[in-house]
């Protein structure tokens, strides 16, 4: 039999149908294009977002690496060398401190030595500039200009010398160091980068814990959590070695797989989007393909006519998705990124640009979701009878052939029984009009429960990412990094706790200080820690089972070599007792599992131990006394009950080799006639009482801005310590300073999560519109049938507003479920610096409002379009 | 002076068709007295479904006025006209026209229910039992045959005690047996339960189950069609 070819005469169909309906072919072009715009958007944003992250990491770690060891022994080398799943590594060794300048006696200034790898590789991707070159002589420096000016060397460039006392494993040097090479960038820069010869001349060795660093970068992209486990235990650590992977590392996988969800959930809102639109269309036209079959036209030609139909339609939505994707890659994000003040320099700033995987992905998923999402009209098209199409009703009467059945959904389930029937069956509960319309409304979204599941994923997609976005604004917006103990909005150290010699370690917060801190209006409290400096000296239970576990921890020689010295002259073994309030108090306490008793630590009957890293259990000291001395005088001497110990290494003044010994402060200076300050905590008065109701809606349009006030406040307490006579002898820390670090560090990451949460409430919203849209389209005659048999107006509309109400609860819970777990894993994997979780409730309560509105208005919009319309044509059967 | 369950006067309907104007009701004047069974027979077109609509509140006159239980349909809102049908209307169609979400049951009670109306359970029961769908109650609309579907419909449109049900070709997507069948019942149900009965049909053998045959031809009651059957 000759083959007849007709794909002429049903491309022509095809495309006069399509032409024939217009407003209709328009809708299903304009789905594909939203459709392969939105996943080539979400991708592109995927894609930069994961690599913003990257970076964010990546200056946050000061280098391009996955992990970092302290101390690192020749076998451990030569194991790096060796693993194959090492790409590079780099090494570094600390080789002493810059101890004092003729500007400062407490410049904070380390001396690094770091190999080529280090150097060359690992850091220059978090540098922004450098100029000259990394030092080879023994005196030469590279320097950072914050590093010079705490040394009080501000303004030298390269070229000149300064010379500074530094302190090299416990002895200090002079020597005149010249500037070879300044940079800046992200990571440590209170350092002096110095040359192999000048480490080497130090004698530390890079199995030092505190000196030697490697830095890792592994081949694989994605570093699991067993690849972590694995090195670690390949490394074989002595006991004082840690191995740290960087958050990227160590969240890379559930980054990733974030993203992959994000793409998948587009994807399934894509799918959802077209399917309904061309369903509806082949539900709408049932009675045209049993025409055509009527008429002659063979299943597998109606099956060519709707995919040759698909054809067109996917190939002009996916070229106008693609091209409006394009577009706005190149031109409009770029633009946004540009104009949200990133600057693009060689710290590796991202551009987000055309990416041809990204486009070829797109033509894909869209090509196989227009594939898939048309099989099913398709076959419904095929499957109906000629008859029951030309009596097709939509949601009308229960049909027999497996086409309309495809439509309807209804002959092929059973249905459970009536909870509402009573044990003999005989009688129902009555309910009333309002119960009646709630479960009428109910069947409606339980009757295709994968559509209205979907419907109600694709809304919690984009309530998700909003959730989360708002989450990760909130809580790691910069104002909430703070490091500062008990959330102080500063912290100034007493730097001369640095000095060797002790008494140059003296009070520089003195009364008239403190007086004038106390005269700034902004300031609501000032927390001063103090500590006077002790001897414990040896007795056999707690002293000796503390200095042995600390031996075994810190030192590289054993305890015996020095327990005679110990006992002997306890004082060459300095410790110190801190004295803290009531509040500091609290605030280790609840980090204790047995809380200690607040009466007795406050009347000094006991005390507090920092464990220093010390492998002690706190049942095995609890309750043993431990005393100490006042630091040359032996008279002097205190017994404390320990009551715990304390990870918290705030309350530490000086670290010595016998325990820091935290008791109140009453006990302190109950103690020793003259404590010091070593540090004291600042905060302001609180904000928000001060705020005006528009700076705080400027704050949550445009993220949060210090006040006026708190900036003056800032500078007042900066200004008091800068006219102080110790006015070199402190550093601070502040959140406002932190706050701007991590601004920095953030870069856009936030705005471009803002553009993929809008992007999937646009995908939502619409895929809710057209499934609602859809839903009314099919149950018009349903409708109709409610009102001819008495439901009013009224009612119907009420049906539908729940309904919507329905649909927006589900996206709800949806979205309380798991896109607050999605958000708390997030979360976590960014919350580099230990910002507490905290959903924000105003952008929440904000977000669920307007999905409300979105669901109950739609409802309202469509009754609007139908509550013209005749019954009469709907509820009877065309003849 | 008679009294009329349903009185129409001077009905017209009609539709714009582009340029021409279809006549569909052209000054139709019907009476149906209470209890009455009541057949209306005309060709496809003729109108019947039209008069049937325009006496059920389903569509509103070009003129004219329709009286059903001493109320006429005139300047009721739409709220108003589907408050009447609840109350006053019970429908029987040709497509059974049963919700598919609800069970029998459900549906035989659902216009009393939205009416906010106490269900007389005892009366929905023996109307189950008359039309033999006790067995039924539970089952869903589409896993019944025609037949026990327009029962159901029937049940549905007695239960709310209406002032007159409306059947628009009951037995039209039913075969012989059934439709019988359906009709046998609906008359002993209607007769059971004092109900007033307009039926249209185009089959001359139904109509002759009616009391009284009314015959519509374009738009108009034939003359001396007004017979008793």
């Amino acid at each position: 039999m000759l083959r007849n070819n007709n794909m002429q005469v049903i491309a022509r169909m095809a495309g006069r149908s399509l032409r024939s309906h217009r407003q209709r072919s328009f809708t299903m072009i304009l789905a594909v294009l939203l459709s392969s715009f939105m996943l080539f958007s979400v991708m592109t944003v995927g894609t930069t977002y994961f690599k913003m992250h990257r970076l964010e990491n990546l200056r946050m770690s000061g280098g391009d690496f996955d992990a970092i060891m302290y101390g690192v022994t020749r076998e451990q080398k030569k194991n790096c060398e060796e693993n194959p799943d090492i790409r590079t590594f780099g090494v570094s060794a600390m080789s002493g401190y810059i101890e004092e300048t003729e500007f400062d006696s407490t410049p904070n200034v380390s001396l690094c030595w770091a190999d080529d790898i280090w150097w060359n590789e690992i850091m220059a991707p978090a540098r922004e500039w450098v100029k000259g070159d990394y030092p080879k002589e023994v005196n030469e420096v590279m320097v950072t200009e914050y590093a010079l000016e705490k040394c009080g060397f501000q303004g030298l460039g390269i070229g000149d010398e300064f010379s500074a006392v530094y302190g090299v494993r416990g002895e200090k040097q002079e020597m005149t160091f010249r500037i070879c090479g300044i940079w800046d960038g992200y990571g440590d820069k209170s350092m002096f980068f110095v040359s192999e010869k000048f480490y080497q001349k130090t004698g530390y060795e890079l199995s030092d814990v505190a000196s030697g660093r490697i830095c890792l970068k592994f081949e694989k992209k994605l570093i699991t959590q067993k690849m972590q486990d694995a090195f670690i235990e390949s490394m074989n650590l002595g006991k004082q070695q840690r191995v740290l992977f960087t958050m990227d590392s160590a969240f890379s996988v559930r980054i990733l797989c974030g993203i992959a969800g994000l793409v998948l959930v587009t994807c399934l809102c894509a799918y959802l989007l077209i399917y309904n639109i061309l369903y509806l269309s082949v539900a709408g036209n049932i009675r045209y393909y049993g025409l055509l079959q009527t008429i002659g036209m063979t299943g597998r030609q109606i099956r060519q006519l709707v995919r040759r139909q698909m054809l067109l339609i996917g190939g002009m939505g996916l070229s106008g998705g693609v091209l409006l994707g394009g577009g706005v890659s190149f031109f409009v994000v770029p633009s946004v990124v540009k104009a949200l003040g990133v600057h693009l320099g060689k710290g590796g700033e991202i551009t987000v640009a055309f990416h041809p995987g990204i486009l070829a992905l797109t033509v894909l998923i869209t090509a196989v979701t227009v594939c898939v999402a048309g099989r099913k009209p398709a076959k419904m098209a095929v499957a109906c009878s000629p008859v029951e199409a030309l009596g097709y009703r939509p949601a009308a009467s229960a049909p027999s052939s497996p086409g309309l059945r495809f439509l309807t959904g209804r002959n092929t389930r059973v249905r459970k029984k009536s909870k509402r029937c009573n044990r003999s069956g005989n009688v129902m509960r009555q309910v009333s009009p309002a119960g009646r319309i709630r479960r009428m409304a109910m069947e409606q979204i339980t009757k295709d429960k994968k559509k209205s599941g979907i419907v109600m994923l694709s809304l919690a997609a984009a309530m998700s990412v909003f959730l989360c976005m708002a989450t990760l604004l909130a809580s790691q917006a910069a104002r909430e990094y703070n490091s500062i103990y008990r959330d102080f909005d500063m912290v100034i150290k007493n730097d001369t706790l640095q000095k060797e010699n002790k008494e140059e370690r003296v009070q520089i917060f003195g009364g008239e200080v403190m007086e004038k801190l106390n005269e700034i209006d902004g300031i609501e409290e000032i927390n001063p820690l103090i500590y006077t400096e002790i001897t414990v000296p040896w007795e056999p239970v707690f002293a000796d089972q503390w200095m042995r576990e600390f031996y075994d921890m810190w030192m590289n020689i054993p305890y015996e070599d020095d327990i005679e010295e110990y006992k002997e002259f306890p004082e060459n073994f300095g410790s110190s007792l801190v004295g803290i309030s009531k509040a500091d108090f609290e605030a280790l306490n609840e980090m204790l599992e047995q809380p200690a008793d607040e009466e007795d630590f406050l009347s000094g009957k006991t005390c507090l131990l920092y464990q220093n890293g010390l492998d002690l259990e706190n049942g095995e000291v609890k309750g043993e006394n431990v005393t100490c001395t006042e630091y040359g005088n032996q008279e002097n001497a205190r017994t404390f009950e320990i009551a715990g110990l304390v990870d918290d290494n705030t309350y530490t003044a000086l670290l010595g080799y016998p325990p820091t010994i935290i008791v109140s402060r009453q006990a302190v200076e109950s103690f020793a006639d003259e404590p010091v300050i070593f540090k004291m905590g600042v905060r302001y008065k609180e904000e928000k009482s001060r705020q005006s109701i528009r700076e705080r809606i400027l704050q949550t349009v445009n993220g949060y801005q210090p006040s006026k006030e708190y900036k003056e406040t800032e500078s007042a307490v900066l200004g008091v310590m800068e006219g102080c006579p110790y006015s070199r002898d402190y550093s601070y820390e502040s959140r406002m300073k932190t706050m701007e670090e991590v601004k920095r560090a953030q870069g856009n990451m936030m705005e471009i999560g803002i553009g993929a949460a809008f992007i999937l409430a646009l995908i939502g919203v619409m895929n809710y519109i057209n499934t609602f849209l859809g839903n009314i389209q099919n149950r018009r005659a349903e409708i109709a049938i409610l009102e001819s048999i008495g439901m009013t107006g009224r009612q119907v509309k009420r049906m539908l507003l729940t309904e919507g109400l329905m649909y927006a609860a589900g996206a709800w819970a949806v979205t309380a479920v798991c896109g607050t777990a999605v958000t708390y894993l997030i979360y976590q994997s960014m919350n580099y610096m230990g910002a507490g979780f905290m959903i924000p409730v105003l952008p929440v309560a904000g977000m669920m409002i307007l999905s409300g509105v979105i669901c109950v208005s739609i409802p309202a919009a469509a009754y609007h379009m139908i509550e013209k319309e005749g019954i009469v044509e709907y509820i009877v059967m065309p003849c | 002076m008679e009294s009329w369950i349903v009185e129409t006067k001077g009905l017209k309907k009609y539709y714009k068709l582009g340029d021409n104007t279809v006549k569909a009701l052209d000054g139709v004047d019907f009476r149906v007295r209470e209890q009455e069974f009541v057949a209306i027979i005309g060709k496809s077109g003729s109108g019947k479904s039209t008069l049937l609509h325009m006496v059920g509140g389903l569509d509103t006159p070009t003129e004219g006025e329709v009286i059903v239980a001493g109320r006429s349909l005139n300047g009721l809102t739409k709220e108003e006209l589907a408050i009447f049908r609840r109350r006053k209307v019970g429908f029987i169609f040709q497509n059974y026209n049963l919700v598919p979400e609800l069970n029998i049951y459900e549906n035989i009670v659902l216009p009393i229910e939205l009416d906010g109306k106490r269900i007389d359970h005892s009366f929905v029961e023996g109307l189950l039992d008359v039309l033999k769908l006790t067995e039924k109650r539970e089952a869903y609309p589409g896993n019944l045959s025609g037949g026990q579907q327009q029962r159901a419909a029937i049940a549905r449109a007695i239960a709310s005690k209406p002032a007159i049900i409306l059947a628009d070709e009951p037995t039209g997507n039913l075969d012989t047996a059934s439709g019988h069948d359906v009709l046998g019942l609906l008359k002993t149900v209607a007769k059971q339960f004092q109900q007033t009965i307009v039926l249209i049909t185009h089959d001359q053998d139904i109509a002759q189950l009616a009391d009284r045959i009314v015959c519509i031809e374009d738009g108009k009651i034939r003359k001396g069609s007004d017979l008793h059957a």
